[in-house]
C-alpha cells in the first residue's frame, strides 16, 4: 500500500515519524497506568483536574495516562546526558467545554540534554516542520517566559495581581492592564504592559524591537535567547512563520525559556504547543534540560478528516450464485476496483458508488 | 472574508451604529432581523446575528472571526478568546441584590437566584459562603420577592428595575461591557483586517 492511499489523518503520524527518526529520536511506549502520585503534584503542568483514578490489587492509587512529557521527565535515565524521545499516544483529560472525561490523541517528541542553543533550534525547527507537513499555511507564535515573568517582577506586584495580568496577557486584554496599572499605582508601565499585550511581530523583527522593553539583566538575558535562536534559525526557510506572541502562556513553575504554540489557518485552535521546561526536570531532581512539543492529532482530525459519501467503491449482488462463483467474481473485481462488498440482494441500505450484479454465466454487469 | 458575531437585541442596535460608524453598512442587519446570516461583499465581510450569550462560543469555536460580547457573558462561559477592546458601550454592573431590609443569616446556606451560575459560584467560592443556586432564565428580580431565593446575582443597568421592585444592590460583583472579541487562531491570520477594525473602533471612543 502507498502512502497516498492513505487519507491525511493517517499520513501525518507516518511522515512525523521519520523526520523525527531522522533526527535521532526513538518512539516512546507509555504504560497505560501509572502511579497518581506521579501527577498528583504536578497537577498544574497538566492544566487539568481531571485526572482518571483507580485502586489497583496492591492498594496503590494508579491514574490512567494523563500526560506523556511527566512519564518520559520521570524514567530519564540520569547518567545518560542525551535523550530523545518521540511518541503517539492517548491520553485521557477533562474536556473543558463538557467537563466529561474525553481521550486525546497526541503527538509530540521531547529533547533532554544539555540546554544549548541548538536543542532549541533543532526543536523548533521541528515543530515548524510538524506544522508544514499538515498544512503549509500555518503560524509559530511564541513568547519567552524569562522574559515576561523578569518584566512583570520588575513591577514587584502581589501574588493576585501577577495572576491578573498573566490572565489578561494571554487574553491581550489591554482594558484590564490599564485597569491593573491604575489600581496598583503602576502608571508608568501600563503602555508597556498594553504594547506587550499587543506585541505580535516576526522573529526577526522582535530581535531588535524587543529591546526597548528591557529593564533588568534577565530581560536582557531571555532577549539574548530570542536572539540566538534567530540567528540559529537564520538558514531555515520557515523562520518567517515564528511570531513572538506574548498571549502564548506556560506556567513558570515549569517552563522558563521559549514557549510556543501552532495554528493552521482554519482550524480555531492551536494544534501544537510545547517550550523549555527545565523547571519540571528540577521538581523531579533531574539535572539535565529539556524542551519538547505536543501535537494535537484529535484537534487536527476535527478539520481533516472526510466522512466519505458512500459505504462501499463497488457492490456486487450475487443472487443465489455458489460461493466459489462470487469469490471469483470478488477477486476479479479487486484488481480495478478499491473495495468490494457482496450481498445476495441489494436492500438498498449500502451506498456504493458502483453497483454490479453477477450473472448466470460467472460474468459481473454494472448496473446503471 | 472575515466572519463578525454580533449579538440581537439591545446591545446589537447599538454595534450596528457602531460599525455602521466605521464604514462598514450594517442597514441590512438592522433592516431584516430574521435573515441570519448577511454579507456585504464590498467590504469582504459577513455578519452573523446570534444571541448575545453565543457570541464568545461562535468565536472561540472559530464559526466567526470576531465579535461583540458582553463582559458579563465572558466571565460566565470563560471563553478562551482575544479580547481586543472594551467599547464602553451597554455598561452594566453584576451586583448581589436582595429586598431592601434583608438581612443575611449565615447559619444556613444562602438561596441565590442568577442565570450566572459560574460568576455566582465562583464570586461565593472566593468569600467560603455556601449557597445554593437556583438556575434562572429571566425575570430574575422575581425570586427574592416571592421568598424563592434569598438575593439575585443579576446584572444592572441604572438599578430602576431593583428599586421598583423593592429591591437594592447588596454588593457589586464586577463591571461589565460590550467587548470586541477574536478567535485565537483567526486573529493571526487576519490580522491586518482586525487590527484595522479594532483601530476603527477605538477611533470612535
Amino acid at each position: 500500500m502507498n502512502l497516498t492511499d492513505l487519507s491525511k489523518e493517517e499520513q501525518i503520524p507516518l511522515i512525523l515519524s521519520e523526520i523525527y527518526e531522522k533526527y535521532g529520536y526513538k518512539k516512546y511506549k507509555m504504560a497505560k497506568f501509572e502511579p497518581y502520585d506521579l501527577y498528583r503534584e504536578n497537577k498544574k503542568f497538566l492544566k487539568t483536574d481531571g485526572i482518571i483514578t483507580f485502586t489497583n490489587a496492591d492498594g496503590r492509587l494508579m491514574a490512567m495516562k494523563p500526560d506523556v512529557t511527566m512519564s518520559i521527565v520521570k524514567n530519564t535515565k540520569d547518567e545518560m546526558r542525551l535523550q530523545k524521545y518521540f511518541y503517539i499516544e492517548n491520553v485521557f483529560r477533562t474536556s473543558s467545554d463538557t467537563h466529561e472525561f474525553q481521550e486525546i490523541e497526541q503527538m509530540g517528541l521531547e529533547f533532554i540534554g544539555d540546554g544549548d542553543g541548538y536543542s532549541e533550534a533543532e526543536v523548533v525547527s521541528l515543530a515548524l516542520k510538524t506544522l508544514s507537513a499538515i498544512n503549509e499555511d500555518y503560524l509559530l507564535n511564541m513568547a519567552h517566559i524569562g522574559f515576561i515573568s523578569a518584566f512583570i517582577g520588575a513591577l514587584d506586584p502581589d501574588y493576585e495581581t501577577i495572576v491578573k495580568i498573566y490572565e489578561a496577557l494571554k487574553h491581550k486584554n489591554t482594558a484590564a492592564l490599564k485597569n491593573i496599572a491604575k489600581d496598583k499605582n503602576m502608571n508608568e508601565y501600563a503602555d508597556k504592559l498594553c504594547r506587550l499585550a499587543e506585541y505580535s511581530s516576526p522573529l526577526q523583527q522582535s530581535a531588535s524591537e524587543l529591546e526597548d522593553f528591557v529593564v533588568n539583566d534577565e530581560m536582557a538575558c531571555a532577549l539574548n535567547d530570542i536572539k540566538s535562536l534567530c540567528a540559529a534559525l537564520k538558514n531555515d526557510p520557515a523562520l518567517g512563520k515564528i511570531k513572538i506572541d506574548f498571549s502564548v502562556s506556560g506556567d513558570a513553575d515549569y517552563y522558563n525559556g521559549i514557549v510556543f504554540n501552532g495554528y493552521i489557518n482554519t482550524i480555531p485552535r492551536a494544534v501544537l504547543s510545547g517550550g523549555r521546561y527545565d523547571n519540571l526536570m528540577k521538581r523531579f531532581g533531574k539535572d539535565q534540560c529539556a524542551i519538547g512539543f505536543a501535537l494535537y492529532l484529535s484537534e487536527l482530525d476535527k478539520v481533516l478528516h472526510k466522512t466519505d459519501e458512500y459505504d462501499a467503491d463497488t457492490l456486487l449482488i450475487y443472487g443465489n450464485a455458489s460461493a466459489d462463483r462470487v469469490m471469483e467474481a470478488v477477486d476479479a473485481l479487486l484488481k480495478s476496483r478499491k473495495n468490494v462488498i457482496a450481498v445476495n440482494e441489494n436492500d438498498g441500505m449500502i451506498k456504493a458508488q458502483n453497483i454490479y450484479l453477477l450473472k448466470n454465466n460467472g460474468e459481473t454487469e454494472l448496473q446503471k | 472574508m472575515i466572519t463578525v458575531a454580533l449579538p440581537k437585541g439591545r446591545l446589537g442596535d447599538k454595534v450596528y451604529d457602531m460599525f455602521s460608524k466605521i464604514g462598514y453598512d450594517c442597514s441590512a442587519v438592522k433592516a431584516d432581523s430574521r435573515k441570519l446570516v448577511i454579507e456585504d461583499v464590498k467590504n469582504d465581510i459577513r455578519y452573523i446575528l446570534v444571541k448575545p450569550s453565543d457570541v464568545s462560543i461562535y468565536v472561540e469555536h472559530g464559526s466567526a472571526d470576531i465579535g461583540i460580547v458582553g463582559k458579563d457573558i465572558l466571565l460566565e462561559t470563560g471563553s478562551d478568546v482575544y479580547e481586543l477592546l472594551d467599547l464602553n458601550t451597554g455598561v452594566c454592573r453584576i451586583v448581589v441584590a436582595g429586598k431592601k431590609n434583608y438581612v443575611e443569616d449565615m447559619s444556613i446556606p444562602l438561596r441565590v437566584a442568577t442565570k450566572y451560575v459560574n460568576i455566582t459560584k465562583n464570586y461565593f467560592s472566593r468569600t467560603n459562603r455556601v449557597i445554593e443556586i437556583i438556575k434562572l432564565n429571566g425575570s430574575i428580580e422575581l425570586a427574592p420577592i416571592l421568598g424563592l431565593s434569598d438575593v439575585i446575582v443579576d446584572i444592572v443597568e441604572t438599578g430602576t428595575t431593583l428599586k421598583e421592585n423593592d429591591l437594592a444592590v447588596l454588593k457589586e460583583i464586577a463591571t461589565s461591557s460590550a467587548r470586541l472579541i477574536a478567535n485565537k487562531s483567526s486573529y493571526h491570520f487576519l490580522y491586518d483586517k482586525i487590527t484595522e477594525i479594532k483601530g476603527k473602533l477605538e477611533n470612535l471612543k
